[in-house]
């Protein structure tokens, strides 16, 4: 029943599980990726002002409080989502030509009373992936901030 | 309904003439008679695979003739007495007989010669 | 009445039409007559608005648009339909999207060529060629074009189908078909409509051909051998009889 739903929003006949299927494995390739390089980032800044341990804790120069990274500088790794935005545009082009192969149904749908189907069936799909990926930034971005205020102590904290 | 099962399509003559032809053939035959009952201009076009165009000039032909009357609808039924079908006979019968006897003639062919000739056909 | 106002078309350097005006009024039967790439396929595009011209083309003095364009249906021999569905699937489609979609024609069209209810990529080429005119018939349109699509059928079956359609067409439909098949449809067709390198040499009825005495496939010679002399003399003339 989902499925009857969501298949109005593509091309007619089309499978859209390869494309999902292919954004959940780059989201979650990216989101290990971010989440990796936002910890390392924050562990390298961090030694760089930790003047010593005392049983385990960290202890952080007083005067380091530039010095200790704001939260949103840790997410520069977060740039290489826009991989995922450029595979959704890449599908958006293939979409349009999937009315192209075996047959011309490209006629078909330039002839629709309904000029703003044929951009809805190629479009949609684009945005699925673009929220997916929205989504999981979101996400990610909310585990990193636990993250960040659970390491970083209270005085320190940085958002920007 | 008048049948369509025995007509041929020629490339001798435009087809609406044909038509015409079988259907007065029919009335010769007696197997068309006063009353019956003409196949629609749509049914008869399909039938055959030609254009209602050149039904509907056939049909439109007959009526002109006064041996159809159309109703309202797609009906349209012979209208033939007996000095119509007469006037049928004469013309196309004789028509026949005359085109036979001329091409006939054209290859030398005698009277008796003729006569044997259709007589062999005959049976 | 869809009519054809001064249409151009060029692809490039090439010339597919030139300064084209026709009209066809409904209820006729229309055979288009060319060779490949006179511009048949390029009259019939643009009368869909699939291909940009320079001219103008209007069904009952309005321009074809959302408004009016479900008046005009397509089949080709390229096949508009989509492979990867059913024929029912199909006909869901065309229902929502075409106000007068006719089921009732689709299912008897449907009945009298036995297609299956499988995905049209496992027909064989001459029922995906059925299936493409039966939607185009089914559509509701008052025009309806045909373009070579019965190119892989044998001919029992193209001569059962000319039946069929001269069988369900309405008084207010209008086919317009474009094919190679000339001597083929000579009777199934009202108009003959010619045309060669994206201009209209000819346009005839054929119930005017047959009073005549004429024949329509004598007709479209002399309408071609026309042309070739007049080529030929205009050589002629600009080269001094050199040629």
């Amino acid at each position: 029943m989902m499925k009857k739903k969501l298949e109005k929003y593509y091309p007619l006949g089309y499978d859209y599980r390869p494309e999902i299927i292919i954004t959940a494995l780059m989201c979650m390739l990216l989101s290990g990726w971010a989440f990796l390089m936002f910890r390392a980032g924050l562990n390298l800044a961090l030694e760089s002002v930790t003047q010593e341990y005392i049983d385990g804790v960290r202890i952080i120069e007083e005067t380091a409080f530039y010095k200790v990274p704001t939260f949103v500088s840790l997410l520069g790794e977060f740039q290489s989502f826009a991989l995922v935005f450029i595979f959704a545009v890449i599908t958006a082009v293939y979409r349009y030509f999937y009315h192209y192969q075996h047959s011309k149904s490209i006629y078909l749908m330039k002839r629709l009373p309904k000029r703003s189907e044929l951009y809805k069936r190629c479009l949609s799909g684009s945005a699925v992936i673009s929220l997916i990926c929205l989504a999981v930034m979101a996400g990610l971005v909310a585990v990193c901030f636990m993250e960040y205020i659970s390491i970083v102590p209270e005085e320190f904290v940085r958002i920007f | 309904m008048i049948s369509f099962d025995n007509f041929i399509m020629e490339d001798s003559s435009p087809i609406y003439l044909q038509i015409l032809l079988h259907i007065k053939r029919g009335v010769i035959a007696g197997s068309v008679k006063d009353g019956d009952e003409l196949p629609s201009r749509r049914m008869l076009s399909a039938l055959l695979g030609v254009n209602p165009n050149t039904v509907q000039k056939s049909y439109k032909m007959l009526e002109d003739e006064g041996l159809i009357v159309s109703h309202s609808g797609a009906k349209s039924n012979m209208a033939l007495t007996q000095e119509k079908i007469k006037k049928i006979r004469q013309e196309v019968l004789h028509a026949d007989a005359e085109n036979a006897v001329r091409t006939l003639k054209q290859m030398g062919v005698t009277k008796e010669e003729a006569f044997a000739l259709i007589s062999e056909y005959w049976d | 009445m869809l009519e054809i106002k001064n249409v151009s078309k060029s692809y490039g350097s090439k010339q597919a039409l030139s300064d084209v005006s026709i009209s066809f009024p409904r209820g006729e039967i229309v055979g288009l007559f060319g060779e490949n790439g006179a511009g048949k396929t390029t009259l019939l595009k643009s009368m869909l608005k699939l291909i940009k011209f320079e001219g103008s083309i209007t069904l009952d003095g309005e321009s074809i648009s959302e408004k009016n364009i479900d008046k005009l249906s397509f089949a080709t021999a390229e096949h508009s339909f989509i492979p990867n569905l059913t024929p029912s699937a199909h006909r869901d489609f065309y229902k929502e999207h075409f106000p007068s979609f006719s089921d009732k024609r689709f299912k008897s069209l449907m009945e009298f060529f036995s297609l299956p209810d499988k995905p049209l990529r496992s027909f064989s080429l001459g029922q995906k060629n059925q299936f493409e005119v039966i939607m185009a018939l089914s559509q509701g349109a008052d025009y309806i074009l045909i373009d070579e699509a019965f190119a892989g059928n044998d001919i029992f079956n193209r001569e059962d189908f000319y039946k069929v359609l001269l069988g369900i067409l309405g008084e207010n439909e209008t086919v317009i078909l474009s094919t190679h098949l000339i001597e083929e449809v000579s009777d199934f067709i009202g108009r003959a409509v010619l045309i060669r390198s994206g201009e209209i040499i000819g346009d005839v009825s054929t119930l005017e051909l047959m009073e005549k005495g004429d024949n329509l496939v004598s007709y479209v010679k002399r309408a071609y051998n026309y042309r070739s002399d007049r080529v030929s003399k205009a050589l002629n003339d600009l080269t001094d009889g050199e040629v």
